[in-house]
């Protein structure tokens, strides 16, 4: 799991986007823009291109999708127990980062929310 | 509206077939699909505005991640070194082939001509080793690829 980490920006942003469950393309290019405040704003070509890259990981995997589904031609990904190990030693290790920011005066604005 | 769409759709899926056959079998009815959401959303909220900016940022996704699949697919590296051989092979003949007795009862207004002639020749064989030397190395990896789809 460890030489999954750092992990780049797009993949961090995916991955937090599936940590509340299976979405499609869609709803996982506009969790990305609220992350973000629409700093970052996804096209489907890189999307599905780390989708399919976290997928050959075995970091993310297609999932049935909600029984009633809005449109039944979208495909839904979930995590995986890997995918999810990832994120959490990746944001362990981006929370020692701040940590250290802070000590050292770097970040010293408190975390929102 | 409706016909604009039919249009917008038509283009964005014909720039998706750019993508490699694998990525597209997997991904191009999703990334189709995202793409309607975005445009129709972008009208709803921001009209002209929107949709023009929903189509700037989908050509420069579709540049981007273009090149990043073409480069996965290690087409690029094949077709580089696939060149280099036929170019060496093409340097090694020159060497090999007599000039003299091929151009000594020329005018030199010909000689231009057949070395004009000559010089293509070289290109489009060039190009046809290239093409095949790339057929040739990429078989392993389009069996995998079949293999795959299975």
């Amino acid at each position: 799991m460890a030489s999954l980490v750092p992990l780049t920006p797009a993949v961090l942003h995916v991955l937090l986007a599936l940590a509340e469950g299976q979405r499609h393309g869609y709803a996982i290019l506009k969790d990305v823009e609220r992350q973000t405040d629409g700093a970052v704003r996804m096209g489907p070509g890189t999307l599905y291109g780390t989708l399919q890259r976290l997928m050959e990981q075995g970091l993310v995997e297609e999932a049935a999708g909600p029984a009633r589904p809005i449109d039944e031609r979208r495909r839904y990904y979930q995590l995986t127990k890997s995918g999810r190990a990832a994120l959490t030693v990746e944001v362990e290790r981006m929370e020692t980062l701040v940590r250290t920011a802070r000590a050292r005066r770097v970040a010293v604005r408190p975390s929102r929310g | 509206m409706a016909a604009r769409s039919s249009v917008a759709d038509i283009v964005y899926r014909t720039l998706l077939r750019l993508y490699p056959v694998r990525f597209q079998e997997e991904f191009a009815a999703d990334m189709a699909l995202d793409f309607a959401d975005a445009r129709q959303e972008a009208w709803l909220e921001e009209g002209w505005i929107g949709l023009l900016r929903v189509w700037l940022r989908a050509a420069s996704d579709v540049a981007r991640s273009l090149t990043l699949q073409w480069m996965r697919t290690h087409i690029p590296l094949v077709a580089v070194v696939s060149m280099a051989i036929a170019l060496s092979a093409a340097a090694v003949a020159q060497t090999l082939v007599p000039k003299e007795p091929f151009f000594v009862n020329l005018q030199p207004h010909d000689r231009d001509l057949a070395a004009l002639m000559l010089l293509t020749a070289s290109v489009v064989l060039v190009i046809a080793s290239t093409i095949i030397f790339t057929l040739w190395f990429l078989r392993p990896l389009l069996y995998r690829g079949s293999q795959r789809r299975r």
